[in-house]
């Protein structure tokens, strides 16, 4: 049973609509800058990619100020039957904030996803099943497996994915503190890249069995093909150097697909601008595509957006093979010499015809590959 | 596909059930479970940094592995045991790890967060231990369904790995910071129906479900 990607849209430091994103990336110009949040003097950076503007309500978290918005349109368009699958790393977590800074035990219980979820649940006027999937910095393309494969066994007919993640003090001391941070705005895959840049985002996909009646976006609809999931097994944080998760992730995407890696498009990266990270994924790539393909990250843009980065991949690969064109990885400039040439400094035209990869991969040793093709292909 | 194995540690009790064998449990309970872990035969990667809950899911883990691997024949894969997926649910200690973390930086001025307590600040965390340990590289996510019948949920979805080809078994980690019990799904044909399916759909916490548990194979189940 085929399983299609209806509709999506996203929220991102470029602005709300995946035009903004679209538009913002093929601009060359980063969302990432200093914020005044973040100029503390522990801090390794203040660099960001935050939504400017935000709207958020009294007793309200930044995610759900930013899902408050980006869903409500949706509210009374789908099926109130439609599975619902929220994916987050650390969610509300500005209720433990206050929690701490308050000394108020009542806001840390607010904190749980499974609150987020009844919200969105309410906020949607859904009365399906629920749950929260999440994997680290994987989350939403694991979560969008999931949905995929509820649809493909018969055991769903339609599923919501939500994925989102705030630029929260939390996050920011957190990998900060780990010394991940870049002083200046992340730079996938280049020579000089020292650190990512974190950012904030929310998206959300409505995934359908290809003979249901919802409503296509044809700017974006996509079939999800293939997918592989693994996990490292090798370290907490740190990736497999040898990238064997992410070989075996990209391997099962293609068995499932039945498709060749000399199939695929392009990719759509993971790209943290991270030393290790980046460099695993080259070497991934390397040892399973036959020959170059255009590669892309979108961290260089809108920053590491943790469980809404997936998602976010995911919907830019389908409008993508729309357009016929990949955007380039903004903040490469100098690509580092195991790229073998296949990470784009400028956009380049693509088969709309072809198969599209995304990858993520997170702490935990997780790895993530949804394989793509184009509606009518 | 079927639950070919089911173990649980509660801090005084340990147990563990497979489906050849429903009525009996296997172990009694162990008081310092890093030299349980090792005893056993467990790994010493990283079982030092293993915070408490860590360890009780590892050693739940060990213990339904064991129960579940004497049953099979060995799997493909490099060392005979096909790919292993992690299915956790629970927040219990995921917003616990959150707190202790914020409140440690709040407590040192705000100026840095502590590296090793925020990598145990994610859902998967305690997980991606288990899995570290014992190199389980097949599929890892945290999956915590809403409703009345959470743990069926979660269970489904680890079977639906294996359905879609996945993982060849999955461990399914149920737990908070004093107690986990671990479920073993793989693909074969159930030689019984698991008869303890009704202690967890009564929406018990980890610790009073591995009570339960604890309590009812003390007095012997009755399965057929």
């Amino acid at each position: 049973m085929s399983v299609i990607i209806a509709q999506g849209d996203a929220v991102t430091a470029y602005g709300w609509g995946m035009d903004a994103l679209w538009c913002g990336l093929r601009s060359g110009t980063t969302a990432i800058r200093p914020s005044p949040r973040f100029d503390r003097p522990g801090f390794v950076s203040c660099q960001a990619a935050q939504i400017d503007g935000l709207a958020v309500e009294p007793g309200e978290s930044r995610v759900m100020a930013m899902l408050r918005k980006l869903l409500s349109p949706l509210a009374g368009t789908i099926d109130s039957r439609t599975t619902l699958i929220l994916s987050t790393t650390i969610g509300e977590v500005d209720f433990i904030e206050r929690a701490v800074l308050d000394d108020c035990a009542e806001d840390e219980s607010q904190a749980g996803p499974d609150r987020l979820l009844m919200r969105i649940k309410r906020l949607l006027g859904l009365n399906g099943d629920a749950a929260v999937v999440s994997s680290a910095c994987a989350s939403s393309a694991i979560a969008l497996t999931r949905a995929a494969a509820m649809i493909q066994q018969g055991l769903a007919e339609q599923v919501l994915v939500v994925a989102c993640d705030a630029l929260t003090e939390f996050l920011y001391a957190g990998f900060s503190g780990l010394l991940s941070l870049s002083e200046q705005p992340a730079r996938p895959f280049d020579a000089d890249r020292d650190g990512l840049s974190l950012g904030e985002a929310a998206a959300w996909a409505l995934l359908t069995v290809d003979s249901h009646r919802a409503a296509i976006d044809q700017r974006l609809a996509c079939r999800v093909i293939g997918w592989g999931n693994t996990c490292d097994a090798v370290h907490m944080t740190a990736p497999d150097r040898a990238g064997n998760g992410l070989i075996r992730a990209i391997n099962k995407a293609c068995r499932m697909a039945q498709a060749d890696p000399a199939d695929i498009g392009f990719v759509v990266a993971h790209g943290t601008a991270t030393a290790l990270s980046d460099a695993m994924e080259i070497g991934a790539l390397c040892q399973t595509m036959p020959r170059p393909v255009p590669v892309m990250s979108i961290k260089g843009g809108i920053g590491h957006t943790c469980a809404a980065t997936g998602l976010i991949q995911i919907l830019l690969a389908g409008r993508a093979l729309h357009e016929t064109s990949l955007p380039a990885t903004i903040g490469l400039t100098t690509p580092d010499a195991a790229c073998d040439s296949r990470y784009i400094q400028r956009a380049v035209d693509v088969a709309g015809d072809a198969a599209a990869l995304s990858m993520n991969s997170g702490f935990g040793g997780v790895n993530s590959v949804v394989m793509l093709k184009g509606i009518g292909q | 596909m079927t639950i070919r194995a089911m173990a649980w540690y509660g801090g005084e009790h340990a147990g563990c059930v497979s489906d050849a064998d429903w009525l009996e449990p296997r172990k009694s309970g162990m008081e310092d479970l890093s030299s349980a872990i090792t005893a056993a035969g467990g790994t010493t990667r990283f079982l030092n940094q293993f915070n408490t809950e860590a360890k009780v899911c590892l050693w739940a883990a060990m213990l339904a592995m064991e129960a579940a691997d004497g049953l099979d024949e060995p799997r493909a894969g490099g060392d005979g045991r096909g790919e292993i997926g992690i299915v956790a649910l629970g927040y219990a200690g995921w917003l616990e790890a959150e707190t202790r973390f914020f409140d440690d930086y709040v407590r040192h001025g705000r100026t840095n967060g502590r590296g090793s307590l925020f990598v145990y600040t994610l859902p998967t965390s305690v997980a991606a231990q288990v899995s570290l340990a014992l190199r389980l590289d097949g599929p890892l996510l945290h999956f915590a369904a809403a409703g009345d019948d959470p743990i069926s949920a979660t269970l489904d979805q680890a079977r639906l790995l294996v359905t879609c080809g996945e993982a060849d078994r999955v461990l399914a980690l149920y737990s908070d910071a004093r107690a986990c019990v671990c479920w073993v799904i793989d693909p074969g044909p159930a030689k019984a129906a698991c008869p303890l399916r009704e202690y967890w759909k009564s929406n018990l916490s980890p610790t009073e479900l591995a009570q339960a548990l604890a309590n009812l194979t003390s007095t012997g189940v009755r399965s057929r």
